[in-house]
């Protein structure tokens, strides 16, 4: 083998073992001889990389996307039906269309008639399982029901995703709860604009969130009982998960943690004026890092 | 590349591209949740915007949901199909706006709230995703195409080759030669990092 081929084979294999985990200073250590011509070329490597692995989607836009997709995936559906019952009229092939995904849906969402199903229900992203639970999370939102109830499923469905966060610090996976924060927000704010909040603010002392219109004041109250309760569950482990962290962890999860508790607390703020009465004990100033 | 941690195995893709071609809703949906981020990113490193890499990744899928059924399993990985599909559709955008080549990464800068990505605690450096972009202009298309498939598909050499129509040795070859001269193009940052490490 030409010293030039050598070289990419080594630093390939580099740059397989720096994406399982390894450091530069690790793999430069495996080949002391080649180290002069190797260190720039994986340092360039991990640079391009951390810009790379910046690059993030916006949930809404995957959420819109994941749409159409399932529509496409419906028609492509429907097509064999259409040509087996080709004597179906228009109006019918409709009707036998909405009921047939209609139908799918609702043993989809029952969740017991398929073991996938059940099963899903405790994934986290990065899991394949996982796709069935937000599709079968996605499939109970397209279903008929009042503003209420779908306000409360988004609400119910934050929580979900802050089950997930907590999960995920349990196993380390500090960057994959950091990116559900964000859906946090987003369902969060869907559950607002459902009784007629709007919690889109970048700062509560720049711009102050819009609260609940008093017409809905039964609505909200109903939506903040149901919220405070999943929620206060889900706070408790935090709190038991931050107690539990070293220093460093702590460091890492207390601002990912403090987001999660600032939309919660505008949100609470927005459709019952006051939010709680209480910050939790992890945002004390004692537990905040480098106090 | 991405964390291998991110990936799903890759027996758990094979059964879920079988189950799909098979017509399995729920297969199409796992598909989608595993490659969407990889694919976003895929064509938001090659377009530089976010408006047209949400509706590019959207495409893609669509495509896959169209054409899975011609997809065979001949040692040839579905990553590198899909990737495929993917860059035809970068190619395609291109060919409609006239233009060669991205020339900016501002909206992903908008997208990420900053134009400085801070390395990690081993690198101890700053660079810009505007410089990476910029550099990345630098390279011949195929060693863009090389990079961004690694580095921002988290394809393995293999995919890469077969996503390519290329034998693995040429693209490890192509590698080499885009990290190299991506390091000169990036010069001065670089410079600065191997001299805080000591080194060249």
């Amino acid at each position: 083998m030409t010293m030039g081929g050598r070289l990419d084979d080594v630093l390939n294999e580099c740059l397989e073992r720096l994406a399982d985990g390894e450091t530069v200073e690790q793999c430069l250590a495996s080949y002391p001889g080649e180290r002069a011509q190797l260190e720039p070329l994986l340092i360039t490597s991990a640079a391009t990389i951390q810009v790379a692995e910046t690059i993030t989607y916006r949930p809404e836009a995957k959420q819109r996307s994941y749409y159409k997709f399932t529509a496409a995936l419906a028609d492509r559906d429907r097509a064999p039906k259409t040509s087996r019952f080709g004597w179906l009229t228009d109006w019918r092939s409709k009707v036998v269309r909405t009921a047939a995904i209609s139908l799918g849906a609702v043993v989809l969402v029952s969740g017991t008639a398929f073991g996938a199903s059940k099963a899903s229900e405790g994934s986290v992203p990065g899991e394949p399982l996982y796709a069935v639970k937000t599709f079968k999370e996605d499939l109970s939102l397209m279903m008929p029901k009042s503003d209420i109830a779908k306000a409360k499923e988004q609400a119910h469905l934050a929580n979900v995703r802050t089950e997930e966060i907590g999960t995920l610090i349990d196993r380390g996976q500090f960057k994959q709860a950091n990116e559900l924060v964000v859906q946090v927000t987003y369902h969060l704010n869907s559950s607002a604009q459902l009784v007629g909040v709007t919690v889109t603010t970048i700062s509560p002392m720049v711009e102050p969130v819009q609260t609940a219109p008093r017409t809905r004041e039964r609505e909200t109250a109903e939506l903040v009982s149901f919220y405070e309760r999943d929620s206060r569950l889900v706070r408790g482990r935090f709190e038991r998960q931050m107690a539990r962290l070293s220093a460093e962890e702590r460091q890492e999860v207390y601002i990912m943690l403090a987001r999660w508790e600032l939309m919660s607390r505008l949100y609470m703020q927005a459709l019952y004026y006051d939010g709680p009465p209480t910050w939790p004990f992890w945002m004390d100033q004692g537990m905040v890092p480098g106090r | 590349m991405p964390p291998r941690s991110d990936a799903p195995p890759k027996e758990v893709i094979e059964e879920l591209v079988r189950q799909a071609q098979q017509g399995e809703s729920e297969a199409f949906a796992g598909l989608y949740e595993a490659y969407y981020a990889k694919i976003y990113r895929y064509v938001m490193f090659k377009t530089g915007d976010s408006v047209e890499a949400e509706d590019l990744a959207e495409e893609v899928f669509l495509r896959m949901l169209e054409s899975i059924n011609s997809f065979k399993w001949q040692g040839y990985p579905f990553t590198s199909w899909l990737f495929r599909i993917a860059h035809n559709l970068v190619v395609d955008y291109y060919r409609k706006k006239g233009r060669q080549k991205n020339t900016s990464l501002d909206d992903a800068m908008r997208v990420i709230g900053s134009d400085n990505v801070y390395m990690d605690k081993q690198i101890d450096m700053k660079i810009s995703i505007k410089e990476v972009n910029n550099a990345m202009g630098g390279l011949t298309q195929l060693q863009q195409e090389v990079l961004t498939l690694r580095f921002a598909g988290g394809l393995s050499v293999a995919e890469t080759a077969e996503a390519m129509g290329k034998k693995e040795n040429a693209v490890k070859a192509l590698q080499h030669a885009a990290i190299k001269k991506l390091r000169t193009l990036l010069g001065p940052q670089m410079d600065q990092v191997l001299a805080q490490r000591g080194g060249v």
